[in-house]
């Protein structure tokens, strides 16, 4: 089972939101969709999730156009919003059992999934709580939950880790994985942490301005760096004009700066010490290290962007 | 499914103390406040109507000269002196035109709430076309002979009044058909008496005594303050409801649970179908626990209970078609504003048009027909003629309105409902 997004364009009067997008996700696979805030990963999901038509462009499953027929796709798609699509006022069980319901489950296969479902997320203790009384973890947790009640083969998370403890954002990440492994769900992930993606992550699509920058397995997306280096200096007090000077200089591509941490990428092929030091000096700058990282996906977002994921 | 969205709305509403409390608390304490301190202002401190009726009288005869006839006619008779003379001058004391003219709807007493306007009979016609007045009485040639012959030789049926009303003044033209039965009716004792010789020229028609509260008159049961109240307030808060599901839907939409029930191949007109069986259900389980719960408070009965629950479900129906409608409004222009401008002003100006606060249709005709435009004033004039004793053929006409009315609104929030693309 293949679902697959071909040419999207997503045109909201005179922008272009989303512009010629295509991807695929075959089944028992997760995929990444990472690109900073304002990227048009939600737009692109909506459209292939089928809540908005796209302008042009077409969502297909199994090599059939969804966009007039949504109804093939909604049955076997389970999509987690970014927000917290839940009702505050009800309990976490009712909002299973209402969402159930409108899924067509009823009697004991809906309250068999419902058990189900609280025990996969680990709500099954406070099942009968108000949500409104949750923790955000607890809210994201049972935000997948509703989205797993029909037994979907595809899932779309949208940035569902967004807000909450690192506890929290574990066991999510540990839940994903078991659902791809033990169900062969097919995951599209979407998220701003490099980290998760590469945790979770069999292919990674990079986006940015409406458009797929990269695509490709983890390995393939940091091999684009195999030609630069990472270099991340560590300094007792950050001075603008060596930051300045090294924006000037040609060979440096990138330059970061995060609290005392000053990241640059360079050519491999140069030696870039001497160039550094020579710098330091001349703007009275203090290492406490320099060293030569392995570039990370976010090495490699900088590089295609020019900018943070999270900036 | 609609019924998970039925049982999804109601735990909502359950669960929102503020909401109940507004829907629910805050009508009971306004009767209850605004009942007791209006109380002798509405019911009337003197027991007097607060009515102010326009009233045409047409004149088709001519009192003397029907009088003159009479005395011709008395006095070729084959009578004694003295009988000729009693009914000579019982005759010419009677005037039965003049002392309704005069006495009767002319005096004092009524003077405060009746306005008299005597028309040529040519321009009958016209009058009748005209809205401002709440009755006309027509006096037919010939009328003063006949009450005479009746009342002194009793040879014929007196000829009687004739009488339109004001369908749309029915509680002020009542008021005047009243009168008007009892001046008959004193007429008729007056008659009975001729005809047993009991009657001499001493004898005076008594005065017509006019008693009434609220708005109310005729024979059918008054209307109190408190109950007028009840049913102002419980129609005023029920169109709430409206305005909450309105927001409740929009929030949905904002929450992106909306999304969610699309997602689930649930099709929009399903959602509708669900808002607006929903806030039917809710706003026919508010009006019955308002109306029960003040009903008992303070021992009001409902005459008909059947006709009651028919009118509530209208009701439930127009206000079910009003939360549909504002659902797909807010969906629309992608905000809650709708719904807030609705709770906040039209709630307010569709109660003041409706009479919730006061009985506004007796301003005037126009305020009296824009009333009964709005759900909860049509529906108001139904639940007080009910209260009244009035049957449910007499409130079909405001049931058939509201479901009318809910109807538009159903198709009205089909038009307004979003397209596909921008739903979400």
């Amino acid at each position: 089972m293949m679902l697959e997004a071909v040419e999207l364009t997503k045109q909201f009067k005179q922008t272009k939101v989303v512009n010629g997008v295509n991807l695929y996700l075959e089944k028992g696979e997760i995929v990444g969709l990472l690109g900073p805030n304002g990227a048009g990963k939600s737009t692109t999901i909506s459209m292939i999730s089928t809540l908005i038509p796209p302008t042009s462009g077409d969502v297909r499953l199994n090599n059939k156009s969804v966009i007039k027929e949504p109804s093939k796709l909604r049955k076997v798609l389970g999509v987690v919003p970014q927000e917290i699509a839940l009702y505050s006022d009800l309990s976490a069980k009712e909002n299973l059992q209402f969402f159930g319901r409108i899924h067509r489950l009823s009697g004991a296969r809906l309250q068999k999934k419902v058990d189900e479902i609280l025990e996969q997320i680990g709500l099954t203790d406070r099942q009968n709580d108000l949500v409104k009384h949750f923790s955000g973890g607890m809210k994201r947790r049972l935000n997948i939950g509703v989205a797993l009640l029909h037994e979907p083969e595809f899932i779309i998370m949208d940035e569902p880790t967004v807000g909450i403890d690192p506890q929290s954002r574990n066991y999510i990440l540990e839940t994903v994985k078991r659902l791809n492994e033990e169900k062969q769900m097919t995951v599209l992930y979407t998220s701003h942490y490099m980290e998760e993606v590469e945790f979770l992550c069999d292919r990674i699509y990079i986006m940015d301005k409406g458009s797929i920058i990269a695509s490709g397995t983890k390995e393939e997306i940091k091999n684009i760096l195999s030609s630069e280096n990472t270099v991340e200096m560590k300094v007792e007090k950050v001075q603008e004009p060596f930051i300045d000077a090294l924006r000037l200089q040609p060979v440096v591509n990138h330059v970061t700066v995060q609290d005392r941490v000053i990241t640059i990428l360079a050519p491999k092929e140069i030696n870039v010490f001497r160039l550094l030091f020579k710098l330091a000096e001349e703007t009275n700058t203090v290492f406490t290290s320099v060293e030569i990282k392995t570039p990370t996906l976010e090495d490699v977002f900088l590089h295609l962007t020019g900018r943070a994921l999270r900036d | 499914m609609i019924q998970s969205f039925i049982k999804k709305q109601f735990l909502l509403f359950i669960r929102n103390p503020h909401e109940l409390l507004v829907l629910l608390g805050m009508p009971f304490i306004l009767v209850t406040i605004l009942g007791f301190a209006l109380g002798n202002v509405m019911d009337g401190d003197d027991g007097a109507p607060k009515i102010h009726a326009k009233i045409a009288l047409v004149n088709e005869g001519n009192e003397q000269a029907d009088i003159q006839r009479f005395v011709h006619e008395v006095e070729s008779m084959k009578l004694s002196a003295n009988q000729k003379q009693m009914m000579v001058h019982t005759a010419k004391a009677m005037l039965p035109v003049t002392t309704l003219k005069n006495e009767v709807l002319g005096s004092k007493e009524l003077k405060k709430y009746i306005k008299v306007v005597t028309v040529q009979p040519s321009k009958l016609k016209k009058v009748r076309q005209d809205d401002s007045y709440a009755a006309i009485i027509k006096v037919p040639n010939g009328f003063t002979y006949s009450v005479l012959r009746n009342a002194l030789l009793g040879e014929q049926q007196p000829a009687k009044l004739s009488f339109y009303v004001n369908e749309g003044k029915e509680m002020t033209s009542e008021f005047v058909e009243d009168i008007v039965l009892e001046f008959q009716q004193r007429y008729s004792m007056f008659s009975a008496l001729g005809k047993s010789g009991f009657i001499n020229h001493s004898f005076t028609i008594p005065d017509i005594h006019v008693q009434g509260k609220v708005e109310t008159v005729t024979k059918k049961k008054p209307i109190h303050a408190i109950t007028y109240y009840m049913v102002g307030m419980s129609v005023m808060f029920v169109l709430y409801i409206a305005s909450n599901v309105g927001s409740y839907a929009f929030n949905e939409k904002q929450l992106h649970v909306f999304d969610r029930i699309l997602l689930a191949d649930v099709s929009k007109w399903s959602y509708m179908t669900g808002i607006f069986i929903s806030t039917v259900l809710l706003a026919f389980v508010q009006l019955n626990i308002l109306y029960g719960v003040t009903s008992s408070v303070y021992h009001i009965k409902w005459p008909a209970l059947f006709s009651f629950l028919i009118v509530t479900l209208a009701l439930s129906l127009a206000v079910g078609g009003l939360g549909v409608l504002l659902t797909a409004l807010n969906f629309r222009i992608n905000s809650e504003q709708v719904s807030r401008f609705f709770q906040s002003v039209l709630v307010t100006l569709f109660s003041l048009l409706g009479g919730s606060f006061f009985p506004s249709g007796q301003l005037s005709d126009f305020m009296n027909t824009l009333g009964n435009f709005t759900p909860n004033g049509s529906s108001m004039s139904a639940y007080l003629k009910l209260l009244q004793g009035y049957g449910l053929t007499e409130v079909t006409h405001s049931i058939l309105y509201l479901c009318l009315f809910s109807a538009a609104m159903v198709v009205a929030s089909v038009w307004a409902f979003p397209k596909r693309g921008n739903l979400s």
